[in-house]
């Protein structure tokens, strides 16, 4: 759905972006991860057409989006630094909504008003910063969009109304195909929803991958023999990290589980164990190796 | 598609209803205010004024108000040159912010149909209330008595011209809105633009003349500059007509230029620009050494102005004000004080300028030094630059009366090589300092056409020795003194009287005392020298012709046939001033306050002195310790008087001086 080729985007000297390219399909959830100044907003804005690149493609259900009213009537966008005119109650922003946007769906906005428990009349700009974010969800939601780019969405909302409207935009997902792309600097608070995660760093994707994928693709193990470590039993295996304490080794390997399993049973260990392993880990783990250091890159 | 369908489409894919009424639903209140400022000022107003028909005063304010030529509408000028600056700047306060910038380009619109709708929402926004008052003054016409002060025609032209100067003046604001990221800067950005073109051409001009010897300052009538909209109100509230068809369609065609400009400028504009004081890199250099030019010329200016003219004075004005002009853009640009690392661009600049100053010292041009040969010039004028404009465009009346003019055309080979030898002579020569002198124009017209223009300042008496040839030549004279080309027919009357005096003058009629008279006066300007022509006069003589056009002639002391006719003619005591008709002298020594003294004489040997010294002399050069001498007539129910200076080196009697030293 959203594909971004070879993007460069530079601010005076500085290179915010770096040939950069994403991929992401059509009904999925996509997180886009990276510390502060990692170029996540200024990617983000390539996407719903406020940047002009300065070199690369843009696409959004195959057409470029810079200038393309049509794409951009499709995407809802909820920025990190929001703005509502200072004159405007949520109905009067709702009309506005309605009448730049042609799948508004006022019926939406009317059930949603249960939802969101807020009232319409109150001038935006005189909520709490939370509402404010509230409320965009609430309007956004309501354009029916075919792909949702949320920059530092959560930020402000309570754990409850974060349930809420995750609840809501995952049902699009699921019923009406929306794709929605959400950047954070936090994996955790994006583990839950994403199936898919590009990390970026310093305007360029170091890894894209599909969680699952991910998921059933490194294992953490522990281990412990009767004796000493078996010679040239790691050998056999791709091993990402060990440690050991006393006679229990713990292995970070790559591999399938099975495959993985039977390897180390062969061995006749004593104990065989699989642990889960936390999004966060799998990142540091895979990404030890190639050089960025991504505990200080995350979190 | 059909043109309906296609105006349609054009329409919607241009304007968007909803993106229109946000911005008026924002920024109504400005359009709210402007109607009620103009009610107060017009409507409101005229109704309060109307039933004070018999008073002059208000019945010219209620017709001059309709009119921005007034002097009175300084308010409607004000709300000309500031609303459509605000509204512009409002209107498109989108683009200067961050987040508002991110949020409206984020929607589903191209940026045509962006700033397609918001100017729509501005014109509105301003449109709509003069329309509004336009037709309120309209009904108020029809009702009431004030159709007695102006037509319906006088409403539709202020309308009219109200709206061609607001979308002039909301047109550069949105173009000059493109060119930076901040809503302050564009709002200084527009009125420096307004001034911007006349403030440079008169610091370059001032500036030139202070480093090239002979520049000329003069402006040429009608130029440009004075098309420039705000120059155009100014000069319109002293009387200039501002609503001529050229200035009205020039302007309408300058507002299309600038919206559609601006549009490609918001084209290609980016949106993280947003706050910067510059929005394109490209003119940031442009900004900064516009910046640092135009600082360099006003310290220039300055410097100049309270340190005389000296190279080395100009030198460092240019070099301290450019100084700090480059370093206040560079600040301004990048928002931050540490910007020293641009100095390299500033060296450059001040090597580049100071090898121009070098240039122009050394005249590398040749501009200074430039003068004609006299087989290359047709004619040679001297005089003020506005009179010789008027003898070229032919706008000088034929009969234009020579006593208004100062200005000469020479076609003689004599006299265009005594001008020569004078330009020469200026040219070596410095500006004076003291005595008198005046702005003149030296202008050659040459063979082929073109013009040379120079201006200096002139001593007469400085420049006495090539100036002599020139005033003693029968074509000088006879451009100066018509009379020397006259026969007594030609002539009807002739008025003489002493200006010094409150006497009634003396007209001669009679056909052989005017024969006697103008053949006395032909032959003393033929006689007259130099020193002659150059000294005032103590006569007055008005001739008029049998064309009703009167020349006035000053007769000097040393036009003595024409002096020795009157002596001995029985109007002498009738014309002149005598000491008998003074009553008392007040001395007076023109000192600031506190050494401030006077001295009354009653004295007749002194004031008959006093009269015979301060008679018109050719050496008047201006003495700093003059005594300023005010004759004060008997007889006269007014208490009238004639102003005399003393010089302090006059040879004195010994009563005056005992006068003289009270005023010490």
């Amino acid at each position: 759905m959203i594909e971004v080729t070879n993007l460069s985007k530079s601010f005076g000297k500085f290179k915010a972006l770096d040939d950069l390219n994403i991929h992401v399909k059509k009904a999925s959830v996509y997180g886009l991860l990276g510390p502060n100044g990692a170029g996540k907003t200024t990617l983000i804005k390539h996407l719903v057409g406020i940047y002009r690149q300065d070199g690369g493609v843009v696409t959004i259900g195959g057409e470029a989006v810079y200038e393309n009213p049509s794409i951009k009537s499709t995407i809802v966008y909820i920025p990190d630094d929001l703005y509502f005119f200072s004159q405007y109650s949520i109905n009067e922003t709702a009309k506005f909504y309605a009448s730049l946007y042609p799948t508004w769906n006022q019926e939406r906005y009317e059930t949603l008003k249960e939802v969101f428990p807020i009232d319409p009349q109150k001038r935006i700009t005189k909520l709490s910063k939370g509402m404010q974010k509230q409320v965009a969800f609430w309007l956004g939601i309501c354009i029916m969009p075919q792909v949702m780019i949320l920059d530092e969405p959560v930020d402000g909302l309570d754990p409850v109304m974060r349930k809420k409207v995750w609840n809501l935009m995952l049902q699009d997902v699921a019923e009406r195909e929306t794709t929605i792309l959400v950047s954070s600097h936090n994996l955790r608070e994006l583990e839950d929803v994403c199936d898919h995660v590009g990390i970026l760093h310093h305007g360029k994707v170091v890894v894209e991958r599909e969680l699952d994928n991910m998921k059933s693709d490194i294992h953490k193990l522990q281990i412990a023999f009767q004796d000493e470590v078996p010679e040239g039993f790691l050998d056999e295996l791709e091993v990402l990290h060990r440690s050991e304490s006393g006679s229990v080794l713990l292995l970070i390997a790559k591999g399938n589980k099975e495959e993985l399993l039977s390897k180390v049973e062969k061995m006749n260990p004593v104990i065989l164990d699989l642990l889960p392993l936390t999004l966060e880990e799998i990142f540091i783990y895979e990404l030890g190796g190639m050089g960025y250091d991504i505990q200080n890159i995350l979190i | 598609m059909s043109w309906g369908e296609w105006v349609m489409t054009f329409k919607t894919s241009l304007f968007n209803k909803g993106l229109i009424l946000s911005a008026i639903k924002r920024f109504w209140w400005v359009g709210a205010l402007y109607t009620l400022l103009l009610f107060f000022i017009l409507p409101l107003r005229h109704m309060m004024l109307k039933n004070n028909v018999t008073n002059e005063w208000s019945r010219n304010q209620i017709s001059n108000s309709l009119n921005l030529n007034s002097h009175q509408n300084g308010f409607q000028f004000l709300l000309i040159i500031i609303v459509p600056v605000v509204l512009a700047t409002l209107i498109f306060r989108y683009i200067q912010k961050s987040n508002t910038a991110s949020m409206i380009h984020s929607l589903p619109y191209t940026r045509k149909t962006l700033y397609a709708s918001h100017n729509a929402a501005g014109l509105l926004l301003f449109v709509l209330p003069i329309i509004f008052i336009t037709i309120i003054l309209m009904l108020l016409q029809i009702t009431t008595n004030l159709s007695d002060y102006y037509s319906f025609s006088h409403i539709v032209a202020w309308g009219g011209h109200t709206l061609l100067f607001h979308l002039l003046f909301f047109s550069i604001a949105v173009f000059v809105g493109m060119f930076t990221g901040n809503s302050i800067a564009q709002m200084v950005f527009t009125y420096i633009l307004h001034f911007l073109p006349a403030g440079l051409y008169v610091l370059t001009t001032h500036n030139l003349s202070q480093l090239l010897h002979g520049y000329n300052t003069s402006s040429f009538y009608n130029s440009l500059l004075d098309h420039l909209p705000i120059f155009t109100l100014l000069n319109a509230r002293g009387g200039v007509d501002y609503s001529t068809t050229l200035n009205i369609l020039g302007y309408i065609i300058a507002s299309i230029i600038f919206f559609v400009t601006a549009y490609y400028v918001y084209k290609i504009r980016k949106i993280e620009v947003a706050g910067d004081v510059i929005a394109f890199r490209k003119i940031r250099p442009v900004f900064k050494y516009g910046v640092t030019i135009c600082s360099m010329l006003l310290g220039g200016a300055y410097f100049t102005g309270i340190g005389g003219g000296s190279f080395s004075t100009i030198v460092f004005g240019y070099i301290f004000s450019s100084f700090l002009g480059y370093w206040i853009a560079e600040m301004l640009m990048e928002k931050s004080f540490k910007v020293w690392g641009a100095y390299k661009g500033y060296i450059a600049y001040t090597l580049i300028i100071l090898m121009v100053l070098i240039g122009i010292r050394m005249d590398v041009t040749g501009y200074v030094g430039r003068v004609p040969e006299s087989h290359e010039v047709e004619s040679v004028y001297l005089g003020p630059l506005h009179e010789w404009e008027w003898v070229r465009r032919g706008e000088m009346p034929h009969e234009y009366n020579r006593m208004h003019r100062s200005g000469y055309f020479f076609e003689t080979q004599e006299n265009i090589e005594n001008m020569i030898v004078l330009h020469k002579d200026l040219i070596q020569g410095s500006t004076p300092m003291d005595g008198i002198y005046r702005y003149q124009h030296i202008i050659y017209t040459l063979k082929n056409g073109k013009h040379l223009i120079r201006q200096y300042l002139i001593n007469d008496e400085a420049y006495a020795a090539s100036l002599t040839p020139i005033y003693e030549s029968l074509e000088y004279k006879q451009e100066r003194f018509p009379v020397i080309h006259q026969s007594n027919e030609d002539i009807k009357w002739i008025e003489i009287n002493d200006y010094r005096s409150p006497k009634k003058s003396v007209v001669l009629s009679d056909s052989d005392e005017l024969q006697e008279f103008i053949t006395l006066l032909q032959e003393d300007i033929h006689n007259a020298t130099f020193e002659t022509l150059a000294t005032d006069s103590s006569y007055m003589v008005t001739i008029m012709d049998a064309e009703e056009k009167r020349i006035d002639y000053g007769i000097r002391e040393s036009y003595t046939s024409v002096f020795q006719w009157i002596r001995e003619s029985d109007y002498y005591e009738e014309i002149t001033l005598l000491p008998e008709d003074v009553g008392y002298v007040i001395l007076d020594n023109m000192k600031g306050s506190h050494d401030y003294r006077t001295v009354e004489i009653r004295d007749k040997d002194v004031i008959k002195e006093l009269m015979d010294l301060t008679k018109p002399s050719y050496h008047h050069s201006y003495q700093p310790d003059s005594i300023s001498v005010r004759f004060h007539m008997k007889s006269n129910s007014r208490d009238s008087h004639h102003l005399g200076y003393l010089n302090s080196t006059s040879a004195v009697s010994g009563k005056l001086s005992y006068y003289l030293n009270q005023l010490q």
